[in-house]
C-alpha cells in the first residue's frame, strides 16, 4: 500500500515584533504558505511565548488583510494614490504627517527625512498609549535586562506585568522563590496575577499611581491630603522608599496601560526621580516604542480646529480607526492612513507588519534587528515603498529624542481635581490574551457591591455610556476591582472610543472617564 | 514510558499562553481550558488521559478510544457526531461544550509534534511541564491542587 508523506515544512526564525520584549520564534511554512508557530528551544526565551506570540500567525493570515489601496470603500491602484500624494504635497503647510506604531527605526527616520524634503512642518505622534513615553528609560549603553532581576534584593513593579508581558513571569517568580529575603512590591489599582505574587501589594485608589510614584521618589506632597486621595499610608511608602534606596541591588519594572491612570507621565517622572536618587535601573515594558519622540498630537489638533490643516497622512496601523472619539475633530480632513487591516472609511494604504519587514526595532533591552524572513502579504508595502512612489530618497535623517517638560505641580492639581469627583469611573487595563480577540472579547469588570446596587449579574450584557460614546459589554463581577471603578480592556475601537482625552501642549492623554451603566429591561 | 502534562501551581501566572498556543494550532479550538477560582488559583486544565476515562465510556459511537501503545485517550473526528456526551461526562471539565466544528475537542498531547505538546512549549512561566509518570511521582507536582497565595504555595 502506498503511503503519503507529510508536506515538507520550513521553519523561519524571527524576532517577535508584537511587544518590546524581544522574544524569538519560528514560523512554519508548508507548500501552501504559513502553517503555524514553532516554539524554538534554542532561543533566549527558550521557546516560551505569550499569547501575542502564538497569535502572530493569525495576524499574518488575517482575513481582513488589505491588499490594494481603498478610497471610500472602493479599490484603487497605486498610481492613483501617487497622483493624490502629488496633489496633497502642493500645499505642504496644510499637511500634517503623523506616526503611530508598527514602524521600524529606519522607517521613522525615513518619514522625518521625507517631511524635511517636502517642507512639511507638522509632524506628530498619534501613539497615545502612555508606554510610548517609556523610551526615555531605555539606556542604549547599559539597558536593564533579565539578569538585573536575578541580582536584585527588592523589585518595585508598577502595573500588571504578568498579564502585560507574561514572558517576564518565569524570571520574576523564580527570583522571588530563590530567597525569602527577596521583596516584590507591586503597585496597582486592582488585584492582578502579579499582585498575588507580591510580598507587598499596594492597592492605590484607581488612577492615582502618579502620586505614589512621586512619593516614592521623595517628592514633597504635603500640600495635598495624600492618604485620602491615594488610600495608601505615607509611612508604608516611606518604608518601601528607604528599603529600596538602601538595598544593594534593586530594579523598577513599569508597565502602564491605556487610560489606567491620570497623568501617566507623572508616574514615569516619579520613577525617574526614584531611579536617579537610588541609582537603580528601570526595565520599561511596552508593546511598541518610538525611537524618535515626535511632537504631541495636541498641537496638530489645535491647528485642525483652527482650520489650518486640510490633509493628514498617518503611518502605522491604528490611527484614526482606533479613536472614534477624535472623529468629530478630524471630520473636515482628508485622511490618508496606512493599515495592515481593512477598516471602514478613509483612504487606506495596505501596510506590512513589522514581522514582514527588515530593519531595527527598539525593545526593552535595547535595539534588535528584524531579519525580513517573512515575505509581506500580497500588496502590502512598507514606508520606504510607500514614499518611493514620489521619487524621494529616504535614507539619512536621524531623529532627536525630545526633552519632555513636565510640570509636576500642575499635574498633582489635575489628579486632585479628578479624584474629588466620586462618580463611577471607567478605567483601562491591558491583558495579553484579549489581543485580537484571540481568547476572549473585552468584558466590563465590576465590584460585587456596585453590581448588586445596579441589579446586574455576572454575564449580563450592559449598556455603557460616556461623554465620548456608547457600547455594550458583558459584565464580569469580581472582587479584584475596587468599588466606584469599573475596568475594561481597550482592545477594540468601540471600547477605546469610550475614553475622554485631555490636551496639554506636551501630551494628549486618554484618561479614566465618568461612565453610566444600565441594563435594558 | 507514558508522558503527561502536569501543572506546577506555584509558577502559573495566568497569562493563558497555553490556551492561545492550542487555539492557534487547532483552528480556533482550544483543547486546554482554564478554571478561575477568584483570589485563590488559576488552573489551566489539560486532559489527564484518565485510566478509567469517563469520556470514553460515555461516547455512544465509540469515537473515543484508547491507544494501547501510548495509553492516550484519542478521538476520531470521522466517527464523532458532536453529541457532547464526553463534555458532560468529563469530571474535570476539560472538554469544551460549545463545539466549534460540531465535533468534540479532545487533547491528543500534540501527537503531530515530536517535541511534545505546544501548550507546554509556550508556557511563559514554565508552570506546565511534560513529564514521565515516574518523574511526576518523585517531584510531588500535582499533589497540591489548590493553593491560596504565593506564600502558602511555597514549598
Amino acid at each position: 500500500m502506498k503511503s503519503v508523506n507529510h508536506l515538507p515544512l520550513t521553519v523561519k526564525r524571527i524576532l517577535c515584533p508584537f511587544c518590546g520584549f524581544g522574544c524569538e520564534l519560528g514560523i512554519v511554512f508548508d507548500d501552501f504558505g504559513i502553517k503555524g508557530v514553532e516554539y524554538l528551544k534554542d532561543t533566549p526565551n527558550q521557546g516560551r511565548l505569550c499569547p501575542r506570540g502564538s497569535a502572530s500567525v493569525l495576524y499574518l493570515n488575517h482575513p481582513k488583510r488589505l491588499c490594494v489601496p481603498v478610497i471610500d470603500g472602493k479599490y484603487k491602484d497605486w498610481e492613483f494614490i501617487s497622483q493624490e500624494f502629488k496633489n496633497i504635497l502642493q500645499e505642504p503647510d496644510t499637511v500634517a504627517v503623523t506616526v503611530d506604531r508598527n514602524l521600524t527605526i529606519e522607517e521613522e527616520s525615513a518619514i522625518l527625512d521625507f517631511c524635511e524634503k517636502s517642507k512639511i512642518k507638522n509632524i506628530a505622534s498619534t501613539y497615545f498609549e502612555p508606554e510610548a513615553l517609556l523610551n526615555r528609560f531605555i539606556d542604549e549603553k547599559a539597558p536593564a535586562g533579565l539578569e538585573d532581576i536575578e541580582k536584585s534584593e527588592i523589585i518595585i513593579v508598577f502595573g500588571d506585568v504578568f498579564n502585560y508581558a507574561p514572558m517576564i513571569s518565569k524570571n520574576l517568580i523564580n527570583w522571588k522563590f530563590t530567597d525569602r529575603k527577596h521583596r516584590l512590591v507591586v503597585i496597582d489599582s486592582l488585584k492582578t496575577h502579579t499582585s498575588y505574587f507580591a510580598t507587598d501589594f499596594i492597592m492605590v485608589r484607581p488612577g492615582t499611581e502618579a502620586l505614589v510614584s512621586l512619593k516614592l521618589g521623595g517628592e514633597d506632597l504635603s500640600n495635598i491630603k495624600f492618604s485620602d486621595i491615594t488610600g495608601v499610608s505615607e509611612e508604608t511608602l516611606d518604608n518601601i522608599g528607604k528599603a529600596f534606596s538602601s538595598s544593594q541591588d534593586g530594579l523598577i519594572i513599569v508597565s502602564m496601560p491605556f487610560a489606567h491612570s491620570y497623568e501617566p507621565q507623572l508616574v514615569f517622572e516619579g520613577i525617574r526621580i526614584l531611579s536617579d536618587k537610588s541609582k537603580k535601573k528601570i526595565l520599561p515594558i511596552f508593546e511598541f516604542v518610538h525611537n524618535n519622540n515626535f511632537q504631541s498630537f495636541s498641537k496638530i489638533l489645535t491647528l485642525i480646529k483652527e482650520n489650518k490643516i486640510k490633509y493628514l497622512i498617518n503611518f502605522g496601523n491604528q490611527f484614526p480607526f482606533y479613536y472614534p472619539q477624535l472623529s468629530k475633530a478630524l471630520s473636515g480632513l482628508k485622511i490618508v492612513a496606512t493599515s495592515p487591516l481593512r477598516f471602514k472609511d478613509y483612504v487606506q494604504l495596505p501596510f506590512a507588519l513589522n514581522i514582514e519587514k527588515s530593519g531595527t526595532i527598539l525593545t526593552s533591552t535595547g535595539k534588535k534587528p528584524l531579519n525580513g524572513e517573512i515575505p509581506p502579504a500580497s500588496g502590502a508595502k512598507n514606508v520606504f515603498e510607500v514614499l518611493n512612489i514620489q521619487g524621494l530618497k529616504t535614507d539619512g535623517a536621524k531623529g532627536v529624542i525630545r526633552d519632555l517638560k513636565i510640570d509636576i505641580k500642575e499635574g498633582i492639581k489635575q489628579i486632585d481635581k479628578h479624584t474629588r469627583d466620586r462618580g463611577l469611573k471607567l478605567f483601562g487595563e491591558k491583558i495579553s490574551f484579549y489581543y485580537l480577540g484571540l481568547l476572549e472579547k473585552p468584558v466590563l469588570k465590576m465590584n460585587p457591591i456596585d453590581a448588586s446596587e445596579m441589579g446586574i449579574k455576572s454575564g449580563d450584557l450592559v449598556n455603557i455610556e460616556t461623554k465620548m460614546g456608547r457600547t455594550k459589554l458583558p459584565v464580569k463581577i469580581t472582587n479584584e476591582v475596587p468599588q466606584g471603578a469599573v475596568f475594561t480592556q481597550p482592545e477594540t475601537p468601540e471600547v477605546r472610543g469610550l475614553f475622554e482625552y485631555e490636551m496639554s501642549s506636551e501630551f494628549l492623554n486618554f484618561i479614566p472617564t465618568e461612565v453610566r451603566i444600565w441594563q435594558e429591561e | 514510558m507514558a508522558r503527561r502534562i502536569v501543572l506546577d501551581l506555584d509558577l502559573c501566572c495566568g497569562c493563558r499562553s497555553c490556551e492561545a498556543a492550542c487555539k492557534v494550532a487547532f483552528k480556533g479550538e482550544s483543547r486546554i481550558r482554564h478554571g478561575d477560582i477568584e483570589s485563590v488559583a488559576y488552573l489551566p486544565l489539560a486532559c489527564k488521559h484518565c485510566k478509567e476515562a469517563l469520556c470514553l465510556v460515555s461516547c455512544p459511537v465509540e469515537a473515543i478510544t484508547r491507544d494501547e501503545k501510548t495509553g492516550l485517550v484519542v478521538r476520531s473526528s470521522f466517527k464523532c457526531i458532536g453529541c457532547k456526551s464526553c463534555a458532560f461526562a468529563c469530571p474535570f471539565g476539560v472538554i469544551d461544550a460549545p463545539l466549534v466544528r460540531h465535533i468534540s475537542q479532545k487533547c491528543n498531547l500534540c501527537k503531530d509534534r515530536e517535541q511534545g505538546p505546544r501548550c507546554v512549549a509556550a508556557c511563559s512561566s514554565g508552570a506546565l511541564q511534560f513529564l514521565e509518570e515516574e518523574e511526576i511521582k518523585k517531584l510531588e507536582i500535582g499533589v497540591r491542587m489548590v493553593s491560596r497565595d504565593a506564600f502558602v504555595r511555597r514549598k
